[in-house]
């Protein structure tokens, strides 16, 4: 019986392919595919009569035969190259990601910084630069901070005078400019020199007092910087070493100017 | 029913593309192809009832059904070329047509291979070595 259903499985198989092939060359619209498709129709059929050779010779054929029709699915030209573009745009999106990400993260940062030291040291905070490294898994780590300090309020706190003698000098050269123009028609040539030595001096004066009170300050400043930092490095779980506070260069240029 | 207005449809274009011709080529190209397109669009779902017949014979008969599938893509692909090589050769672009043909009897004999490469497999085999 074995043999019988196993013959009549083969002849049924067979009248199907043949009927199947029947209709799909009736499907066709037209002469110029039908030689093809009637090749491809007639392999199917020469296959349906061989099927019992085939399994005799070699169990899985049918698996075989549609594992090769899938692989001719599924490999359309240029794949490779297709792929390449694919994961370069994905390389591309995720630096800008990375990038925005970084950004991002040092604004928060930097404003957060310049929030606490604000109010824990009540100073004014000019400036706070927050450097991020990348180490070698692509986690971002700060490398390094540096806050800059407004000067104008560190000194009014400690010494209300010399800012007061600041903050009036470039008025007074104002005043010895209108000074002039009402000199002007009597000595022509010899003013302008006289103004700039008297202009002068009025700026040495406030700047030479102020650069021995700048020593003391520094000096000051290096504590206050010390502790700034630690604060920083305590709040933030950083190094203290990466972080650096310093006082603008305003105010060494104002002291080398004398 | 179905046929009396896809004739009247396509009546009717003829006549409207034979008035345009003369003054306006380029419209009645393009008429004659969204007409072709239409018709083709209406009448491609008819073609399920035959493939689910195709379908039940395949299972009744116990072929595999990578037979089917093979097959039908080849009905597919012999479609799609030879509607989109008629239109452009409507337009008398005969060389184009020719190419999109081509292409398409590429794609038919490219499912073949996998079923020759078995084939040929077997008549090796069956000789001895």
């Amino acid at each position: 019986m074995g043999l019988m259903d196993g013959l009549s499985h083969w002849l049924r198989q067979i009248i199907a392919v043949v009927l199947l092939a029947a209709l799909i060359d009736l499907l066709l619209p037209n002469r110029t595919m039908q030689r093809y498709v009637r090749l491809v129709a007639g392999l199917f059929i020469l296959m349906t009569l061989a099927t019992p050779i085939m399994n005799w010779m070699k169990g899985d054929f049918t698996g075989k035969l549609a594992a090769g029709l899938d692989a001719v699915e599924q490999s359309p030209q240029g794949a490779d190259s297709q792929l390449a573009m694919i994961e370069k745009a994905g390389a591309e999106l995720r630096d800008k990601h990375q990038i925005q990400a970084t950004k991002l993260v040092t604004s928060k940062l930097e404003t957060s910084i310049r929030n606490e030291v604000e109010q824990t040291e009540q100073r004014e905070v000019r400036k706070v630069d927050v450097v991020l490294g990348q180490e070698a898994d692509g986690t971002l780590t700060v490398a390094k901070v540096v806050v800059l300090m407004e000067p104008e309020t560190a000194a009014g706190d400690r010494k209300p005078e010399s800012l007061s003698n600041r903050d009036v000098k470039p008025v007074e050269a104002v005043d010895i400019q209108i000074d002039d123009i009402e000199g002007w028609p009597d000595g022509e040539q010899a003013l302008p020199s006289a103004v700039n030595q008297e202009d002068r001096a009025v700026i040495a004066e406030p700047a030479t007092g102020s650069e021995k009170q700048g020593q003391a300050e520094e000096q000051l400043d290096r504590e206050t910087s010390l502790r700034i930092s630690a604060m920083i490095a305590s709040r933030f779980g950083l190094a203290v070493n990466i972080v650096e506070v310093k006082l603008p260069a305003g105010k060494a240029a104002s002291g080398n100017r004398s | 029913m179905d046929i009396l207005q896809i004739v009247g449809i396509g009546f009717l274009a003829t006549v409207l593309i034979l008035v345009i011709r003369e003054q306006k080529p380029m419209f009645a190209y393009l008429l004659a192809a969204f007409v072709g397109v239409a018709i083709f669009l209406a009448f491609v779902g008819k073609i399920d009832d035959v493939i689910s017949v195709l379908e039940e014979l395949a299972d009744r008969s116990g072929i595999p059904t990578v037979y089917l599938k093979t097959m039908l893509k080849i009905i597919g692909i012999a479609y799609i070329a030879e509607f989109g090589a008629q239109i452009v050769r409507d337009a008398g672009l005969e060389s184009i047509a020719t190419k999109i043909e081509f292409a398409g009897k590429m794609l038919i004999l490219v499912m073949a291979v996998p079923i020759i490469s078995v084939i040929v497999e077997t008549v090796l085999n069956l000789l001895p070595a």
